[in-house]
């Protein structure tokens, strides 16, 4: 006695008209007496023949209209990868280099007015003093002045003892 | 009939042209909805082939036979729609990854009444589409050109380049397929 899992293994064969005509034969009368595995069958058949044995798809009554309309409208022409990503990065190249020269200009214009000289010249007087004459030199001497000043005292009152 | 429409195509009537267009529109929408299983997107192909078959009439050679040229375009197009449909399947499984369901209640709520009146039928189909997506590509050509009842195995083979007793092996080992997919997704 055969179980109702051996049939199912053999449905699809059986549906597919693999089976030899004994097998057929066993599996159809096991199919009359089983309600699950003739469920199962059932469904697995009118899924299969609803690919298998198609009905008419309803036309659509425009397609000429719409064929002719697409085929007088003339379809652009894909770019080329070159064209895609070439014409973006020059034109990023020619931004960049546009901003770059436009601060070198602003670097390199120098005006010559009065004023312009005056603050040259207030600019480098400036540096000058603070080269020639830095606080922290005059402090230092400050502090040399101070010792000196003081190891003199230090003299004097030694050799008056 | 078939050079003298090739020809009158060629020579730009437009009126030879839509005649074409009448006697193959319902044969090669049959052909698209088999591996597309989808009423609109077998519309859209059935365009396409028609655009190609236009352009390409210049190049058919008139030893062949025009019904089984057009139906090679209508498989290679179908085919390449398969293809790219799965590949726009996956982008779009991301996209609805981030996407909100606020702000679309009512969409949703219609979506769930038709739903609910169409759910076995919707259900089905889904079953059938996917053990239609497991079968080799030969076997699922050949299975869909031999369902439909206007193409003979003869006319199958031509179409393939295969022979005709290749068409009858692939038929049934597609169908046996078929079953056994069908019978483990259920």
């Amino acid at each position: 006695m055969k179980t109702c899992k051996q049939y199912k293994s053999k449905l699809a064969n059986y549906l597919a008209g693999k089976l030899s005509t004994d097998q057929s034969v066993d599996v159809a009368a096991h199919l009359k007496i089983c309600p699950g595995c003739r469920i199962q069958a059932e469904k697995m058949e009118k899924l299969a023949d609803a690919f298998l044995s198609p009905s008419n798809v309803p036309v659509n009554p425009f397609l000429y209209t719409r064929i002719q309309n697409r085929l007088l409208t003339p379809t652009q022409p894909k770019k080329s990868l070159v064209a895609r990503f070439l014409q973006p990065a020059a034109y990023v190249v020619v931004l960049f280099l546009g901003i770059y020269l436009g601060i070198q200009l602003g670097y390199s214009t120098k005006s010559d007015t009065a004023s312009s000289y005056a603050d040259a010249y207030v600019e480098s007087l400036y540096f000058n003093e603070m080269k020639l004459d830095p606080i922290t030199t005059n402090l230092l001497q400050a502090e040399e002045e101070t010792e000196i000043d003081k190891m003199k005292k230090e003299e004097n009152d030694e050799n008056q003892q | 009939m078939t050079d003298n429409l090739v020809t009158a195509i060629l020579r730009g009537e437009q009126e030879a042209f839509k005649t074409l267009v009448d006697t193959y529109q319902q044969m090669v929408l049959n052909v698209c909805y088999g591996f597309v299983q989808d009423q609109d997107d077998a519309q859209d192909i059935t365009q396409e082939v028609f655009i190609q078959v236009y352009q390409k009439l210049p190049t058919f050679r008139k030893d062949a036979k025009l019904a089984t040229w057009i139906y090679r375009i209508a498989v290679n197009y179908s085919l390449n729609y398969i293809r790219s449909k799965k590949r726009r399947g996956f982008l779009s499984s991301i996209d609805e990854l981030f996407e909100t369901t606020h702000g679309n209640e009512d969409a949703l709520q219609s979506q769930s009444e038709e739903a609910d009146s169409s759910l076995l039928a919707a259900e089905d189909e889904q079953i059938l589409k996917k053990a239609l997506e497991k079968l080799p590509k030969k076997q699922r050509v050949a299975l869909t050109l031999s369902s439909l009842q206007e193409l003979s195995y003869k006319e199958v083979a031509d179409v393939m380049n295969v022979s005709v007793n290749q068409v009858g092996v692939l038929v049934t080992r597609g169908k046996k397929k078929l079953y056994t997919y069908l019978q483990k997704s259920m």
